[in-house]
């Protein structure tokens, strides 16, 4: 069982979620965050007062899946969150141990 | 339940000189099946009646009841209730069971007098265990999930206008004795329905409860939700109303609309003046008093199906008449003494015409409540009843737009790209004022704020403010938005279409789209036609595609290359056009979305001023192997160079190179000016492209001998050129390069 996390642009939510429907993928916890990389933050000038906006905001999506589906949910994102621009965000994969489902007590494979 | 005390105070014996004293909600005759039995055993003298009570009680808690008991004189009793602000308010709903009817009614004197003595004291004391009941139970009536008895509007509400009603008049329960009802089945059903004694409305008991309590319907907790909150807010604002007066001090005071101008029922130019005032205000209490007084529920046709409309979902916490209210507020608080320094206090501060603003806000929901779409609903009503109120039709037509697109801005930037240049331009354009804009941004901070806690967090703050100052610079700058430009946009776009309508319309809107607006100003519809022709099928790698005709002047050609866009593609096909024999005196360049490149030379032959087409081809042919690279422009060009050094007469203007972030949010403009020279063109863009930096748009046009050359670039990562180390290393190369020549500088 693996943890994929991305972490992409708030406008690209929508179009990420589809492109894992066709892979089997129902569920996720979407988090509204926000970072910064090699993309600086920037300064918003208004009246000749700036604000400096050092944090960009993001999204990050967590996905529990299947070690056999990784790869697919990786393409996916890979794809449908791609701008092409700079700010585009990153995805990493990480074990998971152990996945229990709340309501049903079901473990393992069946509770992701 | 009285009866019942009555049997057993006549078994257990009852003596003279003790009254059995109902307190609390049963001494009102209230009682909910899991209520307390609140009792007092008065007695005079000094014999505790001991027997007599553990008869009674024990026989009540054998049968299963929670009794508060106790056993006071009544002096006692009045010694409590001077440190036990609890105690002495359960003593005012004092009611006698069974006993010395005397006894009761020489306590319910002293308690009386008692209160009255220190009636303001006792005033402030209920204001503040209200405030803190309210702030642990609920602050507003319209709670998702209402604490019946002890929320705002609650049923303890209640109670307070009865305590005060003795002593200050404004206080009268009876004008909210009906409310009451229905509180009181909710209640009764939770205690039957919940095993616990809860009092707190959960949302999900609140479909069955409607249906148990009569309701029809699919989703009968929603008729039910608005009938209780439409009792609640009734209790409470007169709870509110008997707070403020009895004890201004703790309670508060809000300011008072004046509201005899409505008293007629029609909107006259006082009542229109009362009306702004009130708005102005940005006290939503305020608003509140306009709406219980029924202003605006008789005078705003079509406002009452807003009213205590509920919004059952956590994301929000308020009625919408009542969020409607607290959107003015905190747009008003956006000038008030806590706001914070931030963009929006600023923009409000800036904004020309608040009470277009003000009114947009409190009609900005008033259309839901029906089936449409409450936007548009909400644009129609926001029309009429800024014309009614007696404002003038711009303010209307103002009005009514913002209400319109209230929610354009924030939809926009948690939903598009907002760093792409074209989205912001044509919002830009749909916008189309400056002030419209403010007054949007605005609008859409204070809706957010009023919604509840979720909604406006700092990182959906970032995305609105990054928008808005996008937006803002392309409306200040009035380049590519303003009402000519749209005309012009908009001619141009149909004519376009028009010309090209053999193709499939997808496609050309698809192209016109991808470009910016910049980029149909600055052609005429035929080259614009032409354009999107030459450029069909998208040229793949390599792939040049050339068409050159004669421009208005003699000798002047306009030469047009489309291909897919590469770093240094402009440098390329200028280097290949000067290693021809050819003076590039205009140009403008423009990168389609999908990456193909639109680059328009206006040429003349530097030396041999005639064309023919296989001058043409041969010139098409070294533009193509440029391209390939099998060409070494940088040596051809120093050989032409060599060959037709030029002299250069009269006064020669400096060289300058600006580098400026602040014409646009999307590119740096990078500005030459220079003398004119055989290649100056291929080694200014060889120079950006060397640096990393991709051009977007080019404009080049030459004055005499002077150039003026305009590139907006982007490093390849799409971010702007500015960092100042990098800035003054760009700025020195180009300086160098541009002086390299005939006459280069020491």
């Amino acid at each position: 069982m693996k943890l994929v996390t991305a972490v992409i642009k708030p406008f690209k939510l929508e179009e990420v979620k589809e492109s894992l429907r066709p892979v089997g993928i129902q569920g996720m916890t979407v988090i509204e965050s926000r970072g910064f990389g090699r993309q600086r933050g920037h300064t918003e000038v208004y009246r000749g007062a700036e604000y400096q906006v050092d944090f960009v905001p993001k999204v990050r999506i967590e996905i529990l899946c299947d070690e056999g589906q990784v790869e697919q949910v990786v393409g996916a994102i890979l794809d449908s969150g791609k701008t092409g621009s700079i700010g585009d965000g990153k995805i990493w994969v990480t074990p998971v141990e152990n996945v229990w489902r709340i309501r049903t007590g079901e473990k393992g494979k069946d509770a992701i | 339940m009285d009866a019942a005390l009555s049997a057993l105070w006549r078994e257990a014996g009852g003596e003279d000189g003790v009254a059995l004293v109902a307190l609390g909600g049963y001494g009102r005759g209230e009682l909910s099946p899991r209520s307390d039995v609140d009792l007092v055993f008065l007695y005079r003298g000094r014999k505790k009646p001991v027997a007599l009570t553990k008869r009674v009680l024990y026989a009540l808690w054998d049968a299963g009841f929670e009794v508060g008991h106790a056993t006071r004189t009544v002096k006692d009793s009045i010694r409590l209730a001077a440190e036990n602000h609890e105690a002495h308010t359960s003593f005012l709903s004092a009611r006698l069971v069974a006993g010395d009817a005397s006894l009761h009614a020489d306590f319910v004197d002293a308690v009386g007098a008692f209160t009255r003595k220190r009636a303001a004291a006792f005033a402030r004391d209920v204001a503040e265990y209200t405030a803190e009941r309210h702030r642990a139970a609920g602050r507003v009536p319209f709670l998702l999930e209402p604490n019946v008895k002890d929320g705002a509007g609650g049923l303890r509400d209640l109670h307070v206008a009865t305590w005060l009603a003795a002593y200050f008049n404004v206080c009268n329960p009876e004008s909210i004795a009906g409310n009451a009802e229905i509180l009181h089945r909710v209640r009764n059903w939770l205690h039957d329905a919940t095993e616990r004694r809860s009092d707190v409305f959960l949302l999900p008991l609140q479909d069955p409860a409607a249906a148990d309590l009569g309701y029809p319907g699919d989703r009968p907790g929603d008729a039910l939700m608005r009938d209780f909150y439409g009792a609640a807010r009734a209790i409470w604002w007169h709870s509110q109303t008997c707070l403020s007066a009895s004890a201004p001090s703790v309670a508060g005071t809000h300011p008072q609309p004046d509201l005899a101008p409505f008293a007629a029922g029609l909107w006259t130019p006082d009542a229109r003046n009362a009306f702004v005032e009130a708005l102005r205000t940005g006290s939503a209490r305020a608003l509140e008093e306009l709406d219980q007084a029924g202003v605006l529920t008789r005078m705003l046709p079509e406002w009452d199906r807003i009213s205590s409309l509920p919004q059952r979902n956590i994301y929000h916490r308020y009625t919408v008449d009542m969020h409607c209210f607290e959107t003015v507020a905190q747009a008003v608080a956006l000038g008030g003494p806590d706001a914070k320094d931030d963009l929006a206090s600023q923009v409000w501060a800036d904004l020309a015409d608040r009470d277009r603003m003000l009114l947009a806000a409190l009609f900005h929901d008033a259309g839901k409540g029906a089936d449409e779409d409450h936007s548009e609903r909400g644009e129609r009503l926001a029309l009429d009843w800024t014309r009614r109120i007696g404002f003038g039709e711009d303010a209307a037509g103002e009005v009514a737009w913002l209400v319109r697109h209230h929610l354009l801005l924030a939809e926009t930037a948690t939903r598009r790209d907002i760093g792409d240049q074209r989205l912001v331009e044509s919002l830009a354009a749909q916008i189309g004022l400056v002030e419209r804009l403010k007054m949007l941004y605005v609008l859409t901070v204070a809706d957010a704020r009023a919604t509840g806690p979720e909604a406006w967090t700092p990182w959906k703050a970032a995305l609105v403010a990054e928008l808005f100052g996008h937006t803002l610079h392309v409306l200040e700058r009035g380049e590519v938005v303003g009402a000519d430009v749209d005309q012009v946009i908009k001619r141009r776009t149909g004519e376009v279409r028009d010309a090209l309508s053999s193709h499939e319309p997808g496609e050309v809107d698809a192209h016109l789209l991808g470009m910016t607006r910049a980029y149909v100003l600055a052609f005429p519809t035929p080259d614009l036609a032409r354009h999107f022709a030459l450029a069909q099928p998208p040229p793949g790698e390599g792939d040049l595609r050339v068409h050159a005709a004669q421009a208005g002047e003699p000798g002047v050609w306009d030469v047009t290359m489309i291909a897919r866009d590469r770093p240094g593609l402009f440098a390329i096909l200028s280097g290949a056009l000067a290693v021809s024999g050819i003076n590039i005196i205009g140009a403008q360049a423009f990168t389609r979305l999908d990456g193909i490149a639109i680059e328009v030379f206006q040429v003349v032959g530097a030396l041999d001023r005639v064309f023919d087409d296989e001058r043409w081809a041969k010139v098409e042919s070294t533009c193509r192997d440029a391209l390939a690279g099998t060409i070494d422009l940088d040596a051809e060009l120093a050989e032409r160079r060599r060959a037709y050094a030029r002299e250069s007469k009269g006064k020669r203007e400096p060289t300058r190179v600006e580098i400026d972030n602040e014409t646009s949010d999307f590119a740096t403009v990078i500005e030459v000016h220079a003398t004119d020279r055989v290649g100056l063109l291929y080694d200014i863009t060889k120079a950006l492209a060397d640096f990393g930096l991709d051009i977007q748009v080019a404009r080049i046009a030459t004055y005499g001998h002077d150039v003026v050359d305009a590139f907006y670039v982007r490093d390849l990562l799409g971010q702007r050129l500015d960092e100042p180390a990098r800035i003054g290393r760009v700025k020195e190369e180009l300086l160098a390069r541009i002086g390299r020549g005939p006459r280069a500088r020491g």
